[in-house]
């Protein structure tokens, strides 16, 4: 995916939404000039196809859904730009996310099967605990059990997939259209969530934790300092410079309004003290 | 003559409803422990297998054979491809043969085949000898792209008889022809610096007497290479002389092992027959019209028409047979025949390309990525919301248009070979839910999502 030609004109793009934002927010009607020129470098992108699908692999659902109101429409427009200017420069978060090829939305189970293929269960704190690989053959192992307790004992939302990774895998954008991600979308918009906690175990892990969060790029240093503290007061051994997160967090995390975290437990970790340890995170935020 | 061949083929691993799976990691594990547990198993697979790996898209697993004799070929092939397929079956997967998966691949992942060939009287092939088998399998190689050209549906709409491989693929890039120059010393530029830590290489002279230099560069990664210490490829500088071989990258998967083992035997009855003309003392020289039948052969496959040296034009299964009829004898020396190839029929007619069942009013606008649309519903039908309840559509829906596949394939010991059919079933994704489309629904708007940008834009400015 070559995206090097139409760079510039996205960067300009961001600063001339900006303008508009600006003028919206202030009560004046938009230069005509700027918004000429807005569609002008909009034009210019659509034509490079891979930039084009880096583009709208950046767009929110409810964006392309809906008729949403415009300085709601600038604003996710100007996000979409962010995230495509860093996936543009940072590789690595591509293959994270499961964005190796431009993206084309397909589905590959049925959607009379796949409405079934998610459990949420409601919550009163506006947390979401998402855990996407929780069902067999590849599960994460254990993973399931401590997000039922976490969300019990703190009260957060818990989002649990019913179908094996091998068919859907929640965390990569192949997803977003099945249902289980598009209620997430949702969920997170219409119960005001402010923060997005994925969950996974793997047994190959050198601490207890492991976090992820696009190397700070998916939450403020504020909600980060508060989960050091809690398993550090917990004696959980951690780290955050292990794995970097995937598409719920890099998707669903739109700061400063929603933050997401990747957590990855180790399997010989101990439980109780995780589970303690990850309540008097979502109790204190 | 003694006739070495090595098979390295990629496969694709599939989930129970024949989409990519990506766990090859998983399923190497599993195998790993499956074959420390049973012995016969394990000793087969040391003596056919110089390893397994995986590639950069988890989905895709590749084993590598010892070079071998044609006659043991044949069970080596059968035993890998097996040992994979029960690994598959044990971690809930299947594998999948062919090239390019018909719906996922977009264009890529792709599966290929490499076949390495060595031809010698004394187990080291002469570095005239590997020149000259180079040139000559390189001057048909348009023949051999063009019937084994075998990728006839990607991102589920038919593709055609060309090779998807060739066309789309990142790193097979066409090679040029061999030069032989004695250098003692080489040096290294700095964009191959991973390749080895050296700058300067200082070569053994009394062994290495000259250096094949097919790419100034060095790089292997062509549709044909030398490989080996003797040639300027800096992975191979210090490897033994006993692995110099020629190796064949540019060809698509075969489903059968019948074409697969033929494919092979074809290019190492190539190889007999350009040490043969060594031996008479003929300079092999490259053909005149090659570089333009070989892109024909990408374009068209078996369907190509190529150009012979003379300037008349046949088709590419007419020169094929030609070719073969020319090296028969020599392919009769190493071991037999037994596809279709042997008439010139290759693979992706034999088995034929799988039925495709399209909503193509819906299938264009998606293949133009104008997938944010507004219809109107010809007639009132059930949605499904996301939690699964019912809701009633009818009028003008506005939302996401995305296909949903079904695959059917026929399965024989966790390999597929082939897929039946491909069926599309356009869907609206609303703000309320899915909305099944029929042809008889009418788009009224259909736009890019980066086109409904301007649109938010152009509102805007209207206000």
């Amino acid at each position: 995916m070559s995206n090097i030609e139409t760079f510039p004109d996205l960067i300009r793009l961001h600063g001339l939404l900006s303008v508009i934002e600006d003028d919206l927010a202030d009560g004046r009607a938009p230069d005509r000039r700027i918004l000429k020129r807005t569609i002008k470098r909009i034009r210019k992108i659509r034509k490079d196809e891979n930039m084009s699908l880096l583009l709208t692999s950046s767009m929110p659902l409810s964006f392309l859904l809906e008729d949403v109101r415009n300085d709601v429409a600038l604003k996710e427009m100007r996000r979409a730009i962010e995230r495509t200017i860093i996936m543009s420069k940072f590789r690595g978060i591509r293959s994270k996310i499961g964005l190796n090829k431009p993206m084309h939305y397909i589905m590959t189970y049925p959607v009379e099967e796949a409405v079934k293929a998610f459990e949420f269960i409601e919550g009163m704190r506006p947390v979401v605990l998402t855990v996407p690989h929780s069902s067999p053959p590849f599960q994460d192992k254990g993973i399931t059990g401590i997000a039922r307790e976490i969300a019990k004992s703190s009260g957060a939302h818990l989002f649990l997939s019913k179908i094996s990774r091998v068919f859907v895998d929640y965390n990569r954008c192949s997803s977003r259209i099945y249902p289980g991600r598009v209620f997430l979308e949702r969920i997170i918009v219409e119960r005001g969530i402010k923060g997005v906690i994925d969950l996974h175990s793997s047994n190959m892990l050198e601490h207890d934790v492991e976090i992820g969060c696009f190397s700070g790029q998916t939450v403020p240093k504020s909600v980060l300092k508060i989960l050091e503290e809690c398993l550090r007061r917990n004696n959980v051994k951690y780290t955050k410079e292990g794995r970097f997160g995937g598409d719920i967090v890099w998707f669903h995390s739109i700061l400063p309004d929603v933050w997401g975290i990747q957590i990855e437990i180790s399997t010989n970790a101990r439980k109780n003290r995780i589970v303690k340890a990850l309540t008097n995170f979502v109790e204190r935020l | 003559m003694q006739v070495l061949i090595g098979l390295e083929e990629e496969l694709f691993l599939l989930n129970k409803m024949g989409f990519l799976s990506r766990f090859s990691e998983f399923l190497l594990h599993r195998l790993v422990r499956d074959l420390s547990r049973d012995r016969d198993r394990l000793e087969k697979a040391r003596s056919y297998l110089m390893g397994i790996q995986w590639e950069p898209n988890p989905s895709q697993i590749e084993y590598v054979t010892r070079p071998m004799e044609f006659s043991e070929l044949r069970e080596a092939v059968g035993f890998s491809r097996r040992l994979i397929a029960r690994a598959a079956i044990r971690t809930n997967q299947l594998i999948y043969v062919g090239s390019v998966h018909p719906v996922e691949s977009n264009p890529l992942p792709l599966n290929g085949t490499h076949v390495n060939v060595s031809v010698s009287s004394n187990g080291v092939p002469s570095n005239k000898l590997l020149a000259a088998i180079y040139m000559h399998i390189r001057n048909h190689l348009p023949e051999i792209i063009a019937m084994t050209a075998n990728s006839p549906v990607i991102n589920g709409r038919v593709h055609g008889f060309g090779s998807a491989r060739m066309i789309y693929s990142r790193v097979l890039k066409p090679s040029g022809p061999v030069i032989m120059r004695r250098r003692p010393v080489s040096f290294i530029p700095w964009r191959e610096r991973s390749k080895t830590r050296y700058g300067v290489i200082f070569r053994k002279m009394r062994l290495f007497k000259s250096e094949l230099v097919f790419d100034p560069a060095g790089d292997r990664l062509k549709e044909i290479a030398i490989r080996g210490p003797s040639t300027n490829i800096p992975e191979d500088i210090h490897t033994a002389k006993r692995s110099s071989r020629v190796e064949v990258r540019g060809i698509d998967n075969q489903a059968t092992e019948e074409y697969l083992l033929d494919t092979a035997l074809i290019i190492a009855g190539l190889a007999y027959e350009a040490s043969v003309l060594v031996g008479r003392g003929v300079k092999i020289r490259e053909r005149r019209n090659l570089q333009k039948n070989r892109n024909r052969a990408i374009k068209h496959g078996a369907e190509a028409e190529f150009i012979l040296d003379g300037g008349e034009r046949v088709k590419a299964r007419d020169s094929f047979i030609l070719m073969m009829d020319r090296i028969g004898e020599y392919i009769d020396l190493i071991g037999s025949m037994s596809s279709g190839l042997k008439e010139g029929i290759p693979e992706i007619i034999k088995i034929g390309v799988p039925e495709i069942v399209d909503q193509e009013k819906f299938s264009k606008l998606e293949e133009r990525n104008r997938i944010v649309v507004k219809v109107r519903l010809s007639g009132e039908r059930n949605g499904v919301s996301f939690t699964g309840s019912k809701f009633r559509a009818s009028g003008e829906a506005k939302g996401l248009l995305f296909p949903e596949y079904s695959l059917k394939f026929r399965e024989e010991n966790g390999i597929v070979r082939k897929f039946d059919r491909i069926e599309k079933r356009y869907w609206l994704l609303s703000k309320e839910g899915y909305i099944p489309l029929v042809e008889s629904d009418d788009v009224i708007k259909a736009i890019t999502p980066v086109g409904h940008m301007a649109k938010v834009i152009e509102r805007l400015g209207e206000a």
